[in-house]
């Protein structure tokens, strides 16, 4: 019974939305909008309230068993109930000014200078690691600066035709490789939600088999 | 044997190679270089979609996107709803990154305030919700039910003019997506299009991810792409607004010469070291 009436309930639920995807029958239309799919905005909105306790409950963990670095879960803790308090107690909520002021002068502005810094990362990264090791890393390495250079105007400025180039190896080469790739994976999803549905595989109920 | 300018080379420190970076970017960010800015077909094929629409058109802007993608997605944000409030659109914005519908907010006040569209009326931001594909869904049969009837500060949806014309997604004239992965283009397509609801769809990809949509576009899913950077540059010389993309273009392409050259250099150094080593091989 543990197992079986999961397997029914997610057989049930999923044949619901089958239904609902490709044939237009009230009664199964409106139970999939009116339960189903309020059903996971509310339990998707939970598992965030729970994803914030739990990251809670492992910092608070931290501090309290002083573990290395313990002092950087202090900071976490500290600056998520200080925003917490501001966007949910604070006069005007998130239009509240120590609410904005955090957000949009220190959030945003510390994780896109960081994102950043990723480009020097790349440099560095293709000064020392990128190596033309055989055909296929030098064949890479032509294509890699021919896309590059067509992608900016200094390109097609220093040669009209790097753009032509650039758009021509991802309009067909790459965009022929995406799509085989794409189309195999979509197949994989759709035998695995098959195999979910009716009940072969059974990893998701947790346990043993 | 081991003092050539090919060993120094291969054992560069990476201080000096940030140093190089820094100083060769900021003179065009700093400066400029005006370079003439080539326009490809598939942000003019996004631009005459828009503007082929008529004044009154309502617009669904997708803002899946965190702080990181600032510097890529804030020029387009700005640049697409700009243009879309002189045809007379309506914007109604949301996201399915936590970080999306409030930066899209930071980022739209002051562009809009500035052109004096009225918050409620001329655009709406309905804030960020859990579950993208059951919210959209549901909003095939009522967006105000799916948003819960509450915008991004809390305002009851029902009450704003801009719904009053506006009830479920089939309603949309157009969607914009901006994102940099998942989820975003492919989910909305999966939620709006393959249904029939809104068949006209402007992708705004960052950079990384024009090779995956760009299949998107190909396939006819979409009607226009305004990649990275660059896209949204060209989309600001098409409608006559150079702005923050524009300004940014000359030190990218400056940037991408860069480590295209120090590219260059550490394989000749590699190539170089490895004769030299074969030489020294077959000495001894």
């Amino acid at each position: 019974m543990k197992r079986t009436l999961p397997l029914v309930l997610g057989f049930g639920a999923g044949l619901v939305m089958l239904l609902d995807s490709f044939f237009n029958i009230p009664f199964v239309n409106n139970l999939a909008q009116r339960y189903f799919m309020r059903s996971i905005t509310v339990s998707v909105a939970w598992a965030v309230g729970i994803g914030s306790l739990n990251l809670l409950r492992i910092h608070f963990r931290n501090i309290s068993q002083r573990r290395t670095n313990w002092m950087f879960s202090a900071w976490l803790v500290f600056v998520f109930g200080f925003m917490a308090f501001s966007g949910f107690f604070l006069v005007g909520h998130n239009q509240n000014p120590f609410y904005t002021f955090f957000y949009s002068s220190l959030q945003q502005n510390l994780s896109s200078t960081v994102y950043a810094l990723n480009a020097y990362y790349m440099v560095s990264a293709c000064y020392r690691s990128f190596r033309v090791r055989s055909m296929e890393a030098g064949a890479l390495l032509v294509v890699a600066i021919i896309v590059m250079i067509g992608s900016v105007p200094l390109g097609a400025y220093i040669w009209g035709g790097f753009p032509l180039l650039q758009d021509w190896i991802s309009k067909m080469v790459n965009d022929a490789a995406v799509r085989a790739m794409s189309i195999g994976v979509t197949l994989g999803s759709l035998s695995q939600s098959m195999r979910n549905l009716v009940g072969v595989e059974r990893s998701y109920l947790g346990g043993e088999e | 044997m081991e003092n050539t300018i090919w060993h120094r080379l291969s054992k560069l420190d990476h201080r000096i190679i940030y140093l190089v970076y820094t100083i060769v970017v900021a003179f065009p960010l700093i400066f400029g270089l005006g370079l003439p800015l080539p326009i490809t077909d598939d942000v003019r094929a996004a631009y005459e979609v828009i503007k082929g629409l008529p004044p009154g058109s309502i617009m669904y802007l997708g803002c899946d996107l965190g702080a990181t993608n600032l510097a890529e997605c804030k020029p387009p944000i700005v640049a697409i709803c700009k243009f879309a409030y002189e045809l007379g659109h309506k914007i109604v914005v949301s996201g399915f990154w936590v970080d999306g519908p409030s930066l899209a907010y930071i980022w739209m006040e002051p562009a809009m305030n500035e052109i004096g569209a009225v918050y409620g009326e001329d655009y709406v931001n309905l804030g960020y919700r859990a579950s993208m594909s059951s919210i959209l869904d549901q909003s095939r049969y009522s967006i105000i039910e799916a948003f819960s009837d509450r915008d991004i500060n809390g305002n009851r949806l029902s009450e704003m003019p801009i719904f009053q014309n506006l009830a479920k997604a089939s309603e949309f004239t157009y969607l914009v997506t901006i994102n940099p992965g998942y989820p975003g283009t492919a989910d909305y397509i999966r939620a709006w299009r393959s249904t029939g609801d809104v068949s006209l769809i402007i992708d705004v990809p960052t950079a990384g991810m024009i090779t995956t949509n760009g299949t998107h576009l190909q396939a006819g899913l979409t009607q226009g792409m305004i990649g990275g950077l660059n896209g949204a540059a060209q989309f600001e010389a098409l409608i006559g607004y150079p702005a923050k993309a524009t300004a940014s273009m000359d030190a990218q392409g400056v940037g991408i010469f860069i480590i295209i050259a120090f590219l260059v250099l550490g394989n000749i150094s590699f190539i170089q070291l490895r004769k030299q080593n074969e030489l020294t091989k077959g000495g001894s």
